[in-house]
């Protein structure tokens, strides 16, 4: 069965349909396209940051050993489940999609 | 706001506003979204913030009448394809047949995700594609005016009868299920 997400690839949504902000880790996202502003975990902020800012769209791996440090280390003992939840809200928001 | 800065390092200096973040933080455990302020008029019908919808019975009347007032975030039946956290402890390998009323026509052998797969020309398939997907938005939560019951009930009725009644006197059918179906999700 071919739905896992994990195979999946993501893109954020082009730099000019957000603006945001950050501070402590946290990170407060206006996405212009649906005029929501939404106040984003620090691990989901760092995560939307690294889509961003990827210049074509990253797997679950990738996004994985982009993520810095403490959280990525986080993430991989979670075996992406915590990715996955993110990225999957990320779409449902609009903030990013798969490729 | 339009400074789209680096993040800033984190201030350790024990005040309450740090404590107050600190606990809001919570790692991992926490959920990805912390909050969010929507703005409905800017994005009805839009991703993240959902489509006005009403229930069966009241969507009959909902060129009289005018918008509801309920604000439904549905998805398409791609957006379930393609996901494998499912809610309320279903996955992809639930039987069609433990959820919806069948017969021995009707995906007797399939499971949810099978359904989803069905290529929708065939008489049934498009519908029965398009009812899990709403019962799926439904038991996430996406869907106020909708609830599983309701979405099962569709399911059997038109199963049974070749029609969905939302009110007295009223019959939907295939088009108009779909239509109504379609009311509920934003994309």
């Amino acid at each position: 069965m071919s739905v896992s997400s994990s195979a999946l690839r993501w893109r954020g949504v082009p730099r000019d349909a957000i603006a945001w902000r950050t501070w402590e880790g946290e990170v407060v996202v206006r996405n212009e396209r649906t005029g929501s502003t939404h106040l984003l975990a620090p691990h989901a902020g760092r995560i939307l940051l690294t889509l961003i800012e990827a210049d074509a769209a990253l797997g679950l791996t990738e996004i994985a050993a982009r993520l810095e440090g403490d959280l990525a280390g986080r993430l991989a003992e979670q075996q992406s489940a915590a990715l996955d939840e993110v990225l999957s809200e990320f779409e449902r928001l609009g903030l990013a999609e798969p490729a | 706001m339009s400074d789209n800065d680096k993040p800033a390092p984190p201030t350790t200096d024990g005040s309450p506003n740090f404590v107050r973040r600190r606990a809001l933080k919570g790692g991992l455990a926490a959920g990805p979204v912390l909050m969010t302020l929507v703005s409905r008029p800017v994005m009805a019908g839009g991703k993240g913030g959902g489509a006005q919808c009403a229930t069966p019975s009241a969507f009959c009347s909902a060129n009289a009448s005018g918008p509801g007032g309920e604000f439904c975030e549905g998805r398409t039946l791609g957006y379930w394809k393609n996901h494998t956290h499912w809610p309320g402890g279903y996955s992809p390998s639930t039987p069609f047949n433990s959820v919806f009323a069948h017969n021995t026509r009707c995906y007797p052998n399939k499971t949810l995700h099978d359904v989803l797969q069905l290529q929708g020309g065939a008489p049934y398939d498009d519908l029965a594609r398009a009812i899990v997907a709403a019962w799926l938005n439904a038991a996430q939560g996406w869907t106020p005016v909708l609830s599983t019951k309701m979405v099962q009930d569709i399911w059997s009725e038109y199963l049974s009868m070749g029609y969905f009644s939302p009110s007295a006197g009223v019959k939907w059918y295939h088009d108009d299920i779909m239509t109504y179906l379609a009311s509920t999700q934003t994309g």
